[in-house]
């Protein structure tokens, strides 16, 4: 018998505090705000901590609850999915979403009435963005998904632009919101050509067909790798990797919980589960593969040294997520879709932690996040300065930590990748080094060293409240302990309790996909490599110390040394002027000159409205004397429209 | 106690309009012996009314009768229960509205009440009946209730002005209807629809005489729905009507006429097809191009809902046209989508009147956005539905009339709907930009009652409802593909 | 007068198109003739035949009465006749408008009444049910006249 299930719940929960704070928030007092959001998403991850509990003996579990649309074959129906990558994205989405709803407690704290009731208003959109998330990890085809994808996308864009009367952040929201359409218009085109293909948009028909089907033969383009293609420009853009990156680092307008939630933990890691989920599509097109693994690693490069020389605390993070995330596009590439979802996990403990110890700092300091005009705050804020040193830690891969499990796991299954296998693992160690020094060039100029913001901030800057204290402790020992759910063999004979755990989900691509990547080179070679990627992390630490710590006037010399690099890094690589070049100003010409003042105001406006205004005022005169009022003439006009349809049929026949 | 001419089961196919007639002169009876203040009891009883009788339909529905009474002058089969469920619905709204509306024009009394009830008790007829004699009483008891409600507002010129057009015209239509139908019977000798099919089928097609009927049966019955060259007294009815009334007879008259449309066209005048789908197709075409045309020109709102309910009735003759299972189930599901969200956005005319104020002027809504945000987002949603854009309700009306005219391979027809359509979101959208873009012209809030608020909700709630989830609904009204056995 | 209206249902089965005769409107020449179900006109037939009895017998009146009657008009014959007095004013007189509501009031029921008339045709065959019916029927007229009642249609002199 099949076991009760309530998985409908999970999402719903999160929806109906999103609905009571968003209708009636406004009369609610602050604590009731806070306790229908915290309740709601609180029951919403017990509940899945419960059903996933009791229910991993029986996986996958398929809840189908109606018929959503019915239109000629087509069939979507509202069926929720729980196996282990699902379950595994409901526990990160979840948890770290009920953490952060803690936090959002006591950082919004401080939100006043000019922002229409910022308060409430925040929850409910945060509310209503674990419930988008929610859908689109439970769905079990691909159209729910998309409405949990859009309906993300819309809440980010909601929380992007939460301080929508600040022109900057609007228009961040708007550059997110747009950046994604592009993106979206790709998975949309492959979602109608798996339907056209497939006949039919629920999982696991259209896994069980293409698994039977052969693979595709490299650098070469079938409908798969066509189809995997367009889903894969979909996840850049949600995933902000090369080329649709540019919208995440602004994104950080918005208040620092929404960062760390969405823009960090959860929303921007949807690519990777989409990607993850069609796995069996993916690994049956090795073109698309090769492509995801490429922009995954240039990505992963690419935004570490954009990170390197960003001044904005959040920005840094922000670069420091695209990168994390091309390390995830990588794993996935290389066809290790297990590697990529755990680093996802391990990045939304150590990811989400880092923001909201940036959050509490930038509380310390009254909204200020220039790293250089921060310094010593290590003695004034212990937890956050420990906390964030051991997400640092976990970020930069040192042994121990959570980041250190995952991306070594990533690193090894790119070395041992059949096509490019070195090149990538090159790209991925150095990223590796990068990162080491972009984070801990945050801990040495924020946290250690003289305060460099005057006397008055320093007087100011005070240790948070104990609300958002809990939940960066409770994040710190996930960022600490994530990771022991896999451990490499060589340390004590290894731990697969994570990648056993996913197996059935990527059973069909390790038998039939090109993915069976041959661990060859034995334990020796792992230890090595292993040791190093620890090599360049520390030293990218040592570096960060030397330059930034040892002797801080360094830093300049540096800058003044390498002044053409550290422009063209500052810059980001002018990519923004580059697009703004490319795209947004011939498409500005072309609406300005071609579709506003020739199409728009001389043949649209011109010839279309007035000239149609024109045409319908003359209509308009005319039958205005046939709206005369007098009934007679309507009389006349119900003889004459009858003596019309007479004579109508007498000529037709 | 029974004999031939009257069976057990004649009474329990009408019980819900014996329930409504008693109600009606319930209604009417009681609000004698009211006292002013107590007025607003008469809309409670007629809302009691109205349940009893949906529940007496739901019954009805679920037991499985001999659904066919009175001498086969009655059919009362699932097509017309889905009809009966929506004039219901709309009846049950444009009550819950007209309370304060009533209050505020002076004209609290409870014969109002009484003569929706009639009228509606005169629309479930003409969709159950089968038999002309039947239909034509039934359409005249619609009617006649109908132009006392349009000039209810006694002291108010246009409101007795829009009353006598409306009668007089309304009238010389019926007159038309009537030499049509006595032509029809003429033909056949029979006035039920399935023997008049059978004896036009035998008969010579381009039979002239079968063309004057269904010239004449066209021409009176498109004056009831408004169509192109017979629309002429709809804005006038429109405007000068009390609001409440207008929302009533933009909705259920509206869709009890194309019921009973479909009922002589698709049953009894089948045989004829070659002969008015060609008429039709004309009229269709002109109504959704004058209708939308009209109202890009007009200021006021109550007109601009007038002449965009015109080309809504172009866009169901498509359904018509089609005449297929889609083209049934389409203008089914239109009335249905039809009744929530143009009762929605009247019920926001309605709820803009005060006491200094008219409020049927588009310029009164001015700056709406910031007096009355709520109101002005759901105007936003009730236009945006009007328009046909996805995810509202109306997108899925239009979709099924759109797709029914493209089945049949009408392929000019769709496109000049879709153009329609396109014009269409000019003058909704003027709406919505004097609303969120003018300045405010005053500091007064709306104030809702508790009535305009439940019917606000409902048919905000359904207008989204049946837009995002459209699948119950659509099962629900493919109840009235039974007009084809 | 009374027109007996209810004839029964007509029976058809009993009489036979009459097959082959064909009727002419005045469409035109070019039009083609068509056959009409005869059997239907037939069965009112008796209302045919009335029409003209009753019509010729209002003719055959008027016509005896001129044919046989002298003519000698004088100017005092040829005067509005009033009561045998001589009139005063015009004769198109003002009336209370309650005048009509009372005279439409009248009618109304009036004709609601001649429904009686068939009804008691066929009384016998209907049984109990007709007689709850009609019971029906004049409850509603009943309500009808409540509401007239007490909306002061019927008093005079309230204004």
């Amino acid at each position: 018998m099949e076991p009760r299930t309530y998985l409908w719940l999970i999402p719903i929960l999160p929806l109906l505090g999103a609905t009571l704070n968003g209708v009636l928030g406004r009369r609610f007092s602050r604590a009731a705000v806070s306790a229908i959001a915290l309740l709601s998403t609180g029951l919403s991850c017990a509940l899945a901590i419960f059903e996933v509990v009791t229910l991993s003996d029986v996986f996958p579990i398929i809840e189908r609850h109606f018929t959503w649309i019915q239109a000629g074959s087509l069939r979507v129906g509202y069926d929720l999915l729980l196996d282990p990558l699902s379950s595994v994205m409901v526990l990160v989405v979840t948890v770290v979403g009920l953490l952060i709803h803690i936090y959002s407690v006591g950082y919004m704290a401080h939100e006043e009435g000019p922002n229409f009731g910022g308060f409430y208003r925040f929850f409910s959109y945060m509310n209503l963005f674990m419930f988008a998330m929610l859908t689109l990890v439970l769905a079990n085809n691909y159209v729910l998904m998309f409405v949990g994808w859009e309906g993300v996308g819309l809440c980010s864009y909601l929380l992007i632009g939460f301080y929508f009367r600040k022109q900057s952040a609007s228009d961040a929201g708007k550059k997110a919101f747009i950046t994604n359409r592009i993106g979206d218009f790709g998975l949309t085109l492959g979602l109608f050509s798996l339907f056209w293909m497939f006949g039919t948009l629920d999982y696991q028909p259209i896994f069980a067909r293409a698994a039977a089907m052969p693979v595709e033969p490299l650098h070469q383009f079938g409908a798969l790798t066509i189809i995997t293609l367009l889903l894969f420009i979909g996840a850049t853009g949600k995933s902000a990797q090369i080329p649709l990156y540019v919208w995440l680092p602004d994104a950080m307008e918005g208040p620092t919980p929404v960062s760390a939630l969405i823009h960090a933990a959860t929303m921007v890691t949807a690519g990777v589960y989409m990607m993850a989920r069609s796995n069996v599509l993916f690994s049956h097109a090795p073109t698309t593969l090769l492509i995801v693994a490429v922009i995954g690693a240039i990505t992963a490069l690419f935004a570490g040294t954009m990170g390197l020389v960003q001044r904005d605390m959040k920005r840094i993070l922000a670069y420091s997520t695209i990168s994390q995330l091309g390390y995830m596009f990588l794993a996935c590439g290389v066809g290790a879709y297990a590697a990529g979802i755990f680093h996802l996990m391990t990045h939304a403990f150590f990811k989400a932690l880092l923001f909201l110890a940036a959050g509490s700092v930038m509380h310390a300091m009254r909204g200020e996040l220039d790293i250089f005009k921060m310094g010593g705050l290590r003695k004034k804020m212990a937890t956050t300065y420990w906390t964030f040193l051991i997400a640092s830690l976990a970020i930069a891969g040192i042994p121990g930590f959570s980041g250190f499990f995952s991306k070594d796991e990533i690193l090894w299954r790119a070395f041992n990748s059949p096509e490019y296998g070195r090149l990538l693992w090159a790209v991925g160690w150095i990223t590796a080094g990068l990162t080491a020094l972009y984070m801990f060039r945050i801990v040495f100029v924020a946290f250690h060293g003289e305060f460099r913001g005057g006397d008055e901030a320093w007087h100011h800057a005070h240790e948070s409240p104990r609300v958002i204290r809990v939940p960066l402790v409770l994040l710190a020992v996930g960022a600490l302990l994530a990771g022991y759910v896999q451990v490499p063999k060589f340390i004590f004979g290894g731990v697969e309790k994570f990648s056993d755990f996913l197996a059935p989900v990527f059973a069909s691509t390790t038998t039939h996909g090109v993915a069976e990547t041959a661990v060859n080179g034995g334990h020796h070679l792992e230890l090595g490599l292993t040791a190093l990627s620890v090599l360049i992390a520390l030293a990218g630490i040592g570096i960060a110390y030397l330059v930034f710590r040892a002797k801080p006037e360094r830093a300049d010399l540096l800058e003044q040394k390498l002044k053409p690099l550290h422009s063209l890094l500052f810059h980001k690589y002018w990519i923004d002027e580059l697009y703004s070049t490319l795209f947004i100003r011939p498409i500005q010409f072309l609406s300005t000159w071609v579709l506003w003042k020739i199409v728009d105001l001389f043949v649209i406006d011109g010839l279309g409205v007035n000239g149609s205004g024109f045409v319908v005022r003359g209509l308009g005169r005319g039958l205005r004397h046939l709206q005369s009022g007098r009934v007679r003439a309507y009389a006349g006009w119900v003889v004459l429209g009858a003596v019309l349809i007479v004579a109508f049929l007498v000529f037709k026949v | 106690m029974f004999n031939q001419y009257f069976q057990p089961n004649d009474i329990l196919i009408i019980y819900p309009e014996l329930l409504l007639a008693l109600f009606a002169m319930g209604v009417m009876i009681i609000d004698l012996f009211l006292d002013r203040a107590w007025k607003v009891l008469n809309a409670f009883t007629a809302l009691v009314g109205i349940a009893y009788a949906a529940y007496a339909l739901y019954r009805l529905k679920s037991n499985a009768l001999n659904l066919s009474g009175y001498n086969h002058a009655i059919l009362n089969d699932s097509f017309a229960i889905y009809f009966q469920f929506v004039f219901l619905i709309a009846t049950a709204l444009v009550i819950l509205i007209s309370a304060r509306y009533l209050s505020i024009e002076g004209e609290n009394r409870g014969d109002y009440y009484a003569l929706i009830l009639l009228s509606l008790i005169g629309m479930n007829f003409m969709v159950m009946g089968i038999d002309l004699i039947t239909l034509y009483i039934a359409l005249e008891l619609m009617a006649v209730s109908e132009y006392i409600l349009v000039g209810y507002l006694r002291t108010n010129r246009q409101s007795n002005e829009a009353a006598m057009k409306f009668f007089l015209l309304g009238a010389f239509s019926s007159g038309i209807l009537l030499y049509g139908i006595s032509l029809l019977y003429g033909i056949s000798g029979s006035t039920d629809l399935r023997v008049i099919a059978q004896r036009l089928a035998e008969r010579p097609s381009h039979d002239p005489i079968a063309l004057v009927a269904v010239v004449t049966l066209t021409a009176g019955l498109l004056f009831k729905i408004g169509g192109v060259p017979f629309h002429q007294w709809l804005p006038d009815a429109y405007e000068g009507a009390p609001s409440t009334i207008t929302t009533f007879i933009s909705v259920a008259p509206k869709a009890a006429s194309f019921a009973l449309i479909l009922r002589i066209f698709i049953v009894g005048l089948k045989p004829l097809e070659t002969s008015w789908v060609p008429v039709l197709s004309v009229v269709c075409v002109l109504t959704m191009t004058l209708g939308n045309i009209t109202a890009i020109s007009q200021s006021n709102i109550k007109r601009l809902l007038a002449y965009s309910s015109i080309a809504h009735a172009g866009y169901l003759l498509l359904g018509l046209i089609a005449g297929n299972e889609y083209g049934i189930t389409g203008i089914a599901i239109y009335f249905l989508v039809y009744a929530f969200m143009n009762i929605g956005i009247w019920t926001l005319v309605v709820a803009m009147r005060r006491k200094d104020l008219i409020g049927d002027q588009i310029q009164d809504m001015a700056g709406m956005i910031y007096k009355n945000p709520g109101a002005a987002v759901l105007m936003l949603v009730f236009l945006l539905s009007l328009a046909g854009i996805p995810p509202t309700a109306g997108f899925i009306g239009k979709y099924y009339l759109f797709a029914s005219v493209i089945q049949t391979h009408h392929y000019v027809l769709a496109v000049i709907a879709v153009l329609n359509a396109a014009i269409s979101l000019y003058y909704y959208f003027r709406v919505v930009v004097v609303m969120f873009m003018s300045e405010k012209t005053d500091e007064e809030k709306m104030t809702l009652s508790p009535g305009v608020l439940t019917s606000l909700a409902v048919t905000l709630v359904f207008t989204l409802l049946i837009g995002i989830y459209p699948e119950p609904f659509i099962r629900f009204a493919q109840n009235s593909l039974s007009l084809f056995q | 007068m009374i027109i007996p209206i209810f004839t029964g249902p007509p029976a058809n089965k009993n009489l036979t198109p009459l097959e082959g005769q064909t009727y002419s409107l005045c469409f035109g020449h070019a039009w083609p003739h068509f056959a009409f179900d005869s059997d239907m006109l037939r069965s009112y037939l008796p209302i045919l035949v009335q029409l003209i009895l009753v019509s010729l017998v209002g003719f055959a009146i008027i016509a005896l009465s001129y044919l046989v009657g002298k003519h000698k008009p004088t100017p005092e014959k040829l005067m509005p006749y009033e009561c045998g007095v001589r009139p005063t004013g015009g004769a198109h007189e003002r009336f209370p408008v309650k005048f009509y509501l009372v005279a439409m009031l009248f009618i109304l029921f009036d004709v609601e009444v001649v429904f009686l008339y068939p009804w008691a045709v066929i009384y016998r065959e209907l049984l109990f049910f007709g007689f709850f019916e009609m019971l029906t029927f004049i409850l509603v007229v009943l309500a009808g006249y409540v509401y007239i009642w007490k909306k002061g249609a019927l008093d005079w002199n309230k204004n």
